[in-house]
C-alpha cells in the first residue's frame, strides 16, 4: 500500500514538472526533496496539494496574456453575448424560462467581455474558471435529473448550453494557458543534470 | 481599500512561525506541521515571500539516512521586520475586537 502511495505521490511531482513554469524549477526541485523526505503516508497527500500550489502559480502566470490573444478571446465572448441574446430574443410563449436562461447567458458572457478588458489578464482568467465553475454546476445539475418542471426539448437545450460553456471557458483557458508569457530558464546543457534534479522517492 | 500583500491569516501562520525562531532554517514539511497549513497553500506562500525579499532560502546537505538536499527557509531582516508589525497589528486588532466584545 506505502508503495502504491509513494508511487502516486511520484506520479502527482512529475505532473508538476509539467504544470510550474521552469522559471520556477528551483521550487519545483524544493518540493520534490521535501516529498521525498516525509512518510509514505503523508507523501501523497503532500504531493496532491503540491500539485495545486504548481497550478495555482500557472495560473498567476497564464493571467500574462499577449494584448492580441486577450481580445481574440473578448471578440469571441462578445459574439457568443450577441447570439445568446438574440437566440433568447427569438423564444416566445412557453419557451419564456428558456429565454430567461439564454439572457443570463448572454449577459454572463457580456460580463465576463468587460471584465476582461478592465483587468485584463487576471480578469480574462477569472471570469473564465468563474463561469467554468457555473457551467460546470448547471451542467451536472441538469444532467442529474433535477430538472422535472422543464420541458423535455427546453431541458435538452439548456443542458447542451450549459455543456457548450463549459467547452467554451476550457477552451479559454487552454488558450490562456498555451499563449501565457511564461519566462523559461536558460536551457541547461544534458550533462549538467545532477542527482539532486530529481530526489528520489522511498 | 486595497489588502495589504502579504497580510492573509495563512501568511500571518506562515510569518508566526518563522519569527518564532528567527535564525533557524526550517524545512517546508516543518513549517506545514507548525502552522497546519497545506502544501498548496504554503507553497505559493514561501515563493511570494521569497519574491518580496521576506525570505531566505538554501539548500541544505542530507543528514543520514536522508539522501537528498533539502531547501530550507529563514526570514530575512526585512521580512523579520514585516512579520513584527504584521503580528502585532493582528494581536491589537483582536485585543481591540474582544474589548469591545466584553463592553
Amino acid at each position: 500500500m506505502s508503495g502504491l502511495r509513494r508511487l502516486i505521490a511520484s506520479s502527482l511531482m512529475d505532473l508538476c514538472a509539467a504544470v510550474l513554469p521552469t522559471v520556477k524549477d528551483e521550487w519545483l526541485r524544493a518540493m520534490r526533496a521535501e516529498a521525498a523526505h516525509i512518510g509514505d503516508q503523508h507523501a501523497m497527500v503532500f504531493a496532491a496539494g503540491c500539485l495545486l500550489a504548481c497550478f495555482k502559480e500557472r495560473l498567476r502566470y497564464m493571467s500574462k496574456i499577449p494584448a492580441a490573444a486577450r481580445y481574440g478571446m473578448v471578440a469571441g465572448m462578445v459574439l457568443c453575448a450577441v447570439f445568446a441574446a438574440r437566440s433568447a430574443m427569438h423564444m416566445r410563449g412557453e419557451q419564456e424560462l428558456t429565454a430567461a436562461i439564454f439572457g443570463g447567458v448572454a449577459a454572463s458572457y457580456a460580463l465576463a467581455a468587460m471584465w476582461s478588458i478592465l483587468k485584463g489578464g487576471r480578469g480574462l482568467i477569472e471570469a473564465a474558471l468563474t463561469l467554468l465553475a457555473l457551467n460546470l454546476a448547471a451542467a451536472v445539475w441538469l444532467f442529474s435529473g433535477n430538472a422535472t418542471e422543464i420541458s423535455a426539448f427546453n431541458g435538452q437545450l439548456i443542458s447542451a448550453v450549459a455543456f457548450e460553456g463549459v467547452v467554451i471557458w476550457v477552451v479559454v483557458l487552454g488558450f490562456s494557458f498555451l499563449f501565457a508569457r511564461i519566462p523559461r530558464l536558460p536551457a541547461r546543457p544534458n550533462n549538467s543534470r545532477t542527482s539532486q534534479d530529481k530526489p528520489t522517492f522511498g | 481599500m486595497p489588502r495589504r500583500p502579504h497580510s492573509s491569516v495563512q501568511a500571518a501562520k506562515l510569518f508566526a512561525a518563522l519569527a518564532a525562531r528567527p535564525h533557524a532554517w526550517q524545512h517546508g514539511y516543518d513549517l506545514l506541521r507548525q502552522t497546519g497549513l497545506a502544501s498548496g497553500t504554503l507553497y505559493p506562500l514561501l515563493m511570494r515571500l521569497h519574491e518580496a525579499g521576506y525570505l531566505r532560502a538554501r539548500w541544505e546537505e542530507p543528514v543520514m539516512p536522508a539522501r537528498t538536499p533539502r531547501h530550507s527557509y529563514r526570514l530575512t531582516a526585512s521580512g523579520a521586520a514585516f512579520a513584527r508589525a504584521l503580528l502585532a497589528g493582528r494581536e491589537m486588532h483582536s485585543r481591540h475586537g474582544l474589548r469591545e466584545k466584553l463592553a
